[in-house]
């Protein structure tokens, strides 16, 4: 049975973009379920493993309600890069890294 | 400055062009406040013409939430007022709600300005927020 996500990951600016020159940093958001403090603090765990894998990591982490309100996702032209879940963290983590740095790759 | 491998380093971003000058030139002339203070890269003590002291913590992200809010008083402690620096820059109608109930006031300058007028500032809300706010019966 698949796992519900605990966030997911997106990617928007300048770095996803094919052709972008020199990308100043690499744009990315968390998307958690909700404001409780268990999805805050994945949130935060999560933002703080990809600062930790990706150089130049730039991350906004909104609630599933708050990029609702805003419509972040559109404005943003953001992607989704894949799921992540508490049980499968760390696998997860290390392969979302690897996807975005082969952007980095495919631009030069 | 931090060199491109510290930046992971620097919480929480740094700003795009390295400072907050524009904040500090209006704090300067705003008429309620008598002295503006630079305590590190993000945080400023303002005086007020009352003489109450604010802490103010002040930002560059894309859209300040919950989390960011959570994050920010987890790594430095309480301020008394949040600020998104830039105008392409903002932040969720939940954290504006939940800093609010907090009694701390989180503003983009320029309402900061208008909100500093008032005794109460945390709780100022622009005309298109109050409209918001009623809509999700939070006020």
């Amino acid at each position: 049975m698949a796992l519900i996500p605990d966030a997911k990951l997106y990617g928007f600016g300048s770095h996803f973009q094919r052709g972008a020159q020199e990308p100043r940093d690499v744009d990315l958001l968390v998307l958690h379920r909700d404001t409780s403090a268990a999805s805050i603090a994945f949130a935060i765990k999560l933002k703080s493993a990809l600062c930790a894998n990706v150089l130049n990591a730039h991350v906004v982490m909104l609630s599933e309600r708050e990029e609702r309100d805003i419509t972040f996702i559109d404005r943003a032209l953001a992607f989704e890069l894949g799921e992540i879940t508490s049980e499968h963290f760390q696998p997860q983590v290390s392969a979302l890294c690897r996807r975005i740095l082969q952007y980095s790759a495919a631009a030069k | 400055m931090a060199d491109k491998h510290d930046l992971n380093r620097v919480f929480p971003w740094p700003p795009y062009y390295g400072h907050f000058n524009f904040f500090e030139t209006v704090m300067r002339q705003h008429r309620c406040v008598s002295n503006v203070k630079k305590v590190d890269a993000h945080t400023y003590e303002l005086t007020l013409s009352t003489g109450g002291k604010l802490r103010v913590f002040i930002c560059e992200c894309y859209s300040y939430g919950v989390a960011e809010y959570a994050e920010t008083t987890a790594a430095l402690g309480s301020f008394d007022a949040i600020l998104i620096n830039s105008n392409w820059c903002g932040y969720t109608p939940d954290a504006k709600r939940i800093c609010r109930g907090d009694k701390v006031g989180l503003f983009k300058i320029r309402d900061f300005m208008a909100a500093l007028n008032k005794r109460d500032f945390w709780s100022y809300l622009t005309d298109a927020e109050i409209q918001s706010f009623k809509e999700k019966g939070w006020l």
